[in-house]
């Protein structure tokens, strides 16, 4: 077969053209290449845990690997500390913080090792934040649980509750009177009107152990929102630092995100007036109950902790909520200069857990921190009732950008 | 064959196209169009998308660029898709947070509504800014 030379030249003219184009795609891409991770992205949501929306995000090889680590060690054991720590609901076989309670005053009870840890870990932070957090005020919380529910079932007939029912309650709220027999391994409730509400501390601390167990399967590359309560465990696949929004707490701005901010193996926690609330006589109430006035306040919109724990991130935020902003900036101050032994007496908590896969890691985790010590991170953004935000001053060092 | 006929010493009259020269050209014009096809599926005119499900089940998938409204769970709730953002029109729970939510537009936003286990979520399209949303 012959062909003239104009129509040879001409074919190896487009296709001299074709290749180098084609080459330089693959020099821009390969490059691209580079910096994109190996391991592919990806999401699982679950609604059915903590009566809230819980996210896994993280890179693997396979969408079956992904799939069953996020089954495996976040959702299966989320439903499990939700079982535990549920004050709502009874399981079978199960004594849980409701079988607690309704044993107030009448005997201890045998409870999960899980159970007693997390108690232990959510009295010390009644310590740590002068009674801030207190779960012992389960009965005042659940005059205003039900006055809540009644509120948003039945708008026109939503009402606060009844102030000397709330003050009645308010006596019976002595952490003191949570006897905690880990030898026995049994709870008792001393005052048979007291109730416990783990809901400022439950969900954090669970994802917490979660997290520190992931960490001890050898896991990264994760990000966990347990709602609300953000755990980063490792970087992106890439090495990049995770990219977290924070709600805006006016849920109607078209603003989605107050703050975003980066972060590669912190916890974040909101406390915030949108996150439960009902309306009485055109005005909001939300779900976070200041132990002293018995009345949620309106000191912020919201409060957001960063710091390495997830259990000590949830507790704060909730602190931080129920102290005005002058108290609680010198808390946190004085709070991140001994965040070392804070952490000592965290682990100091799963050492005498029982028996349990992965706390021997976590706890050699809590000690390679705590030589490190001098790195350990708590920061805080308070949104005030006018939407100005305040930082403690290491905050803003994680801040990308102001709003998206 | 292909050195001799790369070779650029050679007399150009004296070329002659062969079998060789086409296997090459059309090998390399294939090559071309490949990348070219793969480099603009990349690029993706492909619009995001919003995944709805219901009790753990995917409802549909849909373009953020195409106005609609989907009615998820037999009606319990009713998403509204309207210039390139989603945002739920109504449901059926009490606390109506999920109404109350602003509408979503970015990669790996969410609006949730609880008591009904309804999730619409803004697919992530590689290039979101936001990995999640602390809320």
């Amino acid at each position: 077969m012959n062909y003239n030379f104009c129509a040879l030249a001409k074919i190896r003219r487009a296709a001299a053209i074709l290749l180098v184009f084609a080459l330089s795609l693959g020099i821009v891409f390969g490059t691209a290449g580079c910096s994109e991770p190996q391991k592919e992205r990806f999401q699982k949501t679950y609604l059915d845990a903590f009566d809230t929306a819980i996210s896994v995000v993280g890179y693997s090889d396979s969408e079956e690997a992904f799939t069953e680590m996020a089954e495996t060690y976040v959702h299966n054991e989320l439903m499990r500390y939700h079982r535990l720590y549920d004050i709502y609901t009874e399981y079978a076989g199960i004594n849980n913080i409701k079988t607690i309670n309704e044993n107030a005053g009448i005997e201890p009870v045998a409870v999960d090792g899980d159970i007693i840890a997390m108690l232990e870990f959510a009295r010390d932070m009644y310590y740590v934040t002068d009674g801030k957090v207190n779960i012992a005020m389960g009965s005042v919380l659940e005059l205003w649980h039900d006055a809540r529910n009644h509120g948003i079932n039945y708008p026109d007939k939503a009402k606060l509750p009844d102030m000397a029912k709330l003050e009645a309650a308010s006596a019976h709220c002595n952490i003191e009177d949570m006897i905690i027999d880990k030898e026995a391994g049994t709870v008792f409730l001393a005052d048979s009107d007291m109730r416990l509400d783990v809901g400022a501390v439950a969900k954090g601390y669970a994802t917490e152990r979660i997290a520190q167990d992931l960490e001890a399967g050898g896991y990264t590359n994760i990000i966990l929102n347990i709602g609300g309560n953000v755990r980063a465990i490792g970087t992106k696949a890439d090495g990049m630092p995770w990219v977290v929004g924070i709600q805006n707490p006016d849920l109607m701005s078209s603003i989605a995100h107050i703050e975003t901010i980066e972060t590669d193996a912190l916890s974040l926690a909101t406390s915030g007036v949108y996150q439960r609330f009902y309306v009485v006589d055109g005005k909001n109430y939300h779900h976070i109950i200041d132990g002293d006035t018995l009345m949620p306040e309106d000191r912020y919109l919201s409060v957001s902790v960063l710091t390495e724990d997830s259990g000590l991130a949830d507790a704060l935020s909730t602190a931080l909520f129920n102290m005005d902003y002058e108290e609680g900036k010198s808390f946190v101050e004085g709070l991140a200069s001994s965040v070392s032994a804070e952490r000592g007496l965290a682990a100091g908590l799963s050492e005498n857990a029982p028996s349990r896969a992965g706390v021997t890691e976590a706890e050699t985790d809590d000690e390679e921190t705590e030589e490190t010590g001098a790195d350990s991170v708590i920061e805080v953004m308070w949104v005030m009732p006018d939407g100005e935000k305040r930082y403690t001053d290491g905050f803003e060092a994680y801040i990308v950008s102001e709003t998206k | 064959m292909l050195k001799i006929v790369g070779n650029d010493k050679m007399p150009e009259k004296r070329l002659k196209a062969t079998k060789a020269d086409i296997v090459l050209a059309v090998f390399f014009i294939a090559a071309a169009a490949a990348v070219l096809v793969w480099s603009f599926g990349y690029f993706g005119g492909s619009a995001d998308s919003v995944v709805i499900t219901a009790h753990g089940e995917t409802v549909g998938v849909y373009s953020l660029s195409e106005d609609r409204e989907i009615v998820v769970d037999g009606g319990s709730n009713i998403v509204v898709i309207e210039n390139g953002a989603a945002y739920m029109k109504s449901a059926d729970c009490k606390n109506q947070h999920c109404v109350l939510h602003a509408p979503i537009r970015y990669g790996n936003e969410q609006i949730v509504c609880l008591p009904n286990k309804v999730l619409v979520e803004i697919e992530d399209n590689g290039e979101s800014e936001i990995d999640t949303v602390a809320n």
